[in-house]
């Protein structure tokens, strides 16, 4: 086993992710978490990519367990709530709400010729807000401060889900 | 790290924030694996509250150079006051450690009650780049917050920490 864990191969999560569109296996999807986060602010380390998804299924297991198999066959493995890409880490969470929202008003990007999705900062904020954990009140107060936020988007989404930022 | 710089590093494209994240993670790996073959993991597992006098007589031997008055104000649970934001604070520290960000910050409880008689509210994450005027209140306190997480997530590395509060 390499001792060294590979370069971030986000490139290769967005192709897959875009696969499993193809494949019907998911509706949409985009790019959440830490990760989109960096897309707006200075990098700092995270150790996976969640990749927030609108479920193809109605069922109580939003197609998760198709996802991993489809993924697997692939050559990814799995690691408890992780899929291995090259070593690292990829949740799939199925949207709701909130999340499916932020999915489905991602901003569309390109990442190393990979057409892909990222959420934006105001529903990056807003899903903070609503998680509320030491490093998502960092999150927000990073976005604030070194990424353009649509005061007006912001304002409506915060209102809209009944969120509060925090008073700093 | 001054606001105009992160904003500037902010403004990087995409592919090559993740290049640098990779290079961190890379370089952690090594850092960490380094650390086992010289058989100095215990030492940075020694980095918080509970350090022994020869782990600390080795840090500046190693380069680890930390504020020593957070790291005792942690460890005999002592009340800070500093200047920040152009405001004065009166805290109880709760963990002293590096941000996901690479800053050397603090996690402490502010104080509303100047003698802290009553606690409210959680504890606030504090830049060290924004601290002037750092000193000890006189006071002390008797335990960390009800909701203190001596492995903060907000950090990536602890020097100090709070032990976890009795119930």
């Amino acid at each position: 086993m390499s001792e060294e864990p590979p370069a971030i191969p986000l490139a290769d999560v967005l192709r897959a992710a875009n696969d499993l569109v193809a494949a019907g296996l998911i509706k949409d999807y985009a790019l959440g978490g830490a990760l989109a986060a960096i897309y707006y602010v200075e990098p700092f380390t995270t150790y996976d990519a969640d990749i927030i998804f609108i479920a193809a299924e109605k069922g109580l297991t939003a197609g998760i367990p198709a996802i991993y198999a489809h993924l697997q066959e692939r050559g990814w493995r799995v690691d408890r709530e992780h899929l291995l890409v090259k070593d690292f880490p990829v949740q799939f969470l199925a949207a709701a709400g909130l999340t499916k929202e932020a999915v489905r008003k991602a901003r569309e990007i390109e990442y190393e010729g990979v057409p892909a999705k990222v959420f934006r900062p105001e529903h990056i904020i807003a899903i903070a807000a609503s998680v509320g954990r030491h490093k998502d009140l960092a999150r927000i107060e990073q976005l604030l401060e070194q990424a353009e936020i649509d005061r007006t988007l912001l304002d409506d989404i915060l209102r809209r889900y009944k969120l509060q930022l925090p008073k700093s | 790290m001054k606001t105009d710089l992160r904003r500037t590093l902010a403004r990087q494209p995409f592919e090559q924030k993740i290049r640098q994240i990779g290079q961190l993670l890379q370089l952690s790996a090594k850092v960490k694996i380094q650390r086992a073959s010289d058989n100095v993991d215990s030492v940075a597992r020694g980095l918080r509250a509970h350090k022994t006098p020869k782990i600390l007589a080795a840090e500046p031997r190693m380069g680890i150079r930390r504020n020593p008055l957070l790291i005792s104000a942690i460890r005999q649970k002592l009340v800070l006051q500093f200047i920040y934001n152009g405001k004065l604070r009166t805290v109880e520290p709760q963990t002293y450690g590096l941000s996901t960000a690479g800053q050397e910050v603090l996690r402490a409880y502010e104080r509303t009650i100047p003698n802290g008689s009553k606690r409210a509210g959680m504890a606030k994450l504090f830049d060290l780049n924004k601290i002037s005027s750092l000193r000890k209140s006189g006071q002390s306190f008797s335990q960390a917050l009800p909701t203190h997480n001596p492995d903060d997530s907000a950090m990536v590395e602890i020097f100090a920490t709070l032990p976890v509060p009795r119930k």
